[in-house]
């Protein structure tokens, strides 16, 4: 073995050492990486007894989405029913305007044809039901101004109040039979 | 020294060999990385929509509380179940027509808050029923005119209060006996009930007009 042999060997010994340094920077490296996606796996796994999620559909044997939990466009939280043709029947969330809880059911043709939900003006529970042309024809529920008495209101097919059942602005009940153009026919006591 | 050199020469082959080794370990285990990587990020993309055939919300004691899902005629429904295990609410479609409808039940699972659409026409309606399941009151449409109708009624099933259309086509407010026969009508022109209408009876001018109007109430 001569000098030769000896510097070779020389340049093996610090390629060698050169490649275990990277070696052990890599693998200390991977050990970090390791350990934080463990740590994150972990902290899933303790989350699954709560589902995080911005939509949920519950899809029918067609893959369509026929229940859908998520949010309307004023950021509002809902859920929407949907039937074989994909259309909106059911809503529960909250409305428009002032954001107050709602139900409303949907015919086939997706027109609204009942709401439950509360009053803008007062704050106030109702029903409101619609005909197929979406004029409301009965509503139960209170009134808008005055004293917040309940009332029963059923229309025609124009929307003219037919029948009242509720309070006079004198605070008394008073039961109300109205004509086509809205004029008191009969009223008692 | 020649004896020494070999053995250097050896050991320093093995430390190689050993170096490969290690190196070619750490290759494995950055694909493994890379793998959970992935896979987490996955897992995040995922929790901003979720699909599934079915969703159940259990409670502490891994009871089904509120479950997502359909029924048996593959139509949406959602359920929500009491401490026992009823359905006590329950929001989803008909069987026959498959139109949205949701109730509320008691503590026998019997609906007692009943809201969705007839099977006549598929207006709209709501109805309540007492503990014997018969129905007490009626918030809907006419079958035969479509016309808005309030009906109450007693334990045995009787109309006993209708707010609604004759079949003449004139709004009446009826109250009935346990026969069914009318024993108060209100009056409206035409109709030869107790207080004839006027065309303008007490009501506007002197307080007996409706309280409000509700128009604007919608929600």
């Amino acid at each position: 073995m001569g000098p030769q042999d000896i510097q070779a060997m020389r340049a093996r010994l610090a390629r060698a050492e050169r490649r275990l340094r990277m070696t052990s920077l890599s693998w200390l490296v991977a050990v970090i990486a390791i350990a934080v996606l463990w740590i994150g796996a972990q902290q899933a796994q303790s989350q699954s007894s709560a589902l995080v999620a911005r939509r949920i559909a519950v899809q029918d044997q067609n893959g369509k989405d026929r229940i859908v939990l998520s949010f309307d466009t004023n950021n509002r939280p809902a859920i929407w029913l949907r039937d074989d043709a994909g259309k909106d029947r059911m809503f529960i969330g909250f409305g428009k305007e002032v954001g107050r809880p709602l139900i409303g059911l949907n015919d086939e043709t997706g027109r609204l044809r009942l709401s439950m939900g509360f009053s803008i003006e007062r704050n106030t529970p109702q029903v409101v039901l619609l005909d197929e042309n979406g004029k409301q024809r009965g509503f139960l529920g209170f009134a808008a101004s005055g004293a917040p008495t309940p009332q029963l209101d059923l229309a025609d097919e124009k929307g003219t109040d037919r029948i009242y059942l509720g309070w006079s602005t004198a605070e008394k009940p008073v039961v109300l039979v109205s004509d086509e153009s809205g004029k008191t026919l009969w009223s008692a006591p | 020294m020649e004896k020494e050199l070999e053995a250097l020469q050896r050991d320093l082959a093995r430390f190689e060999r050993r170096t490969r080794i290690v190196w070619l370990a750490g290759l494995a285990a950055a694909v493994i990385v890379a793998v959970l990587w992935s896979g987490a990020r996955q897992a995040q993309s995922q929790s901003a929509s979720l699909s599934t055939h079915a969703l159940v919300l259990v409670d502490q004691n891994n009871r089904q509380r509120i479950v997502l899902a359909s029924d048996t005629n593959n139509r949406p429904g959602i359920w929500i179940n009491d401490d026992t295990g009823k359905v006590r609410l329950r929001f989803g479609f008909g069987t026959q027509p498959a139109s949205p409808l949701f109730y509320l039940a008691d503590e026998t699972e019997r609906p007692r808050v009943n809201v969705g659409f007839n099977v006549e026409h598929g207006d709209a309606q709501l109805t309540l029923s007492d503990p014997a399941g018969t129905m007490r009151t009626y918030f809907g449409f006419g079958v035969q005119l479509q016309t808005p109708q309030l009906v109450l009624s007693d334990e045995r099933g009787k109309d006993r209060v209708y707010a609604g259309w004759t079949t003449g086509g004139t709004p009446i407010v009826d109250l009935s006996d346990e026969s069914g026969t009318i024993v108060w009508r209100s009056g409206t022109a035409g109709s030869g009930g107790a207080a004839p209408g006027t065309g303008s009876s007490s009501g506007g001018s002197t307080g007996t007009s409706p309280g409000s109007q509700h128009k604007s109430g919608a929600p």
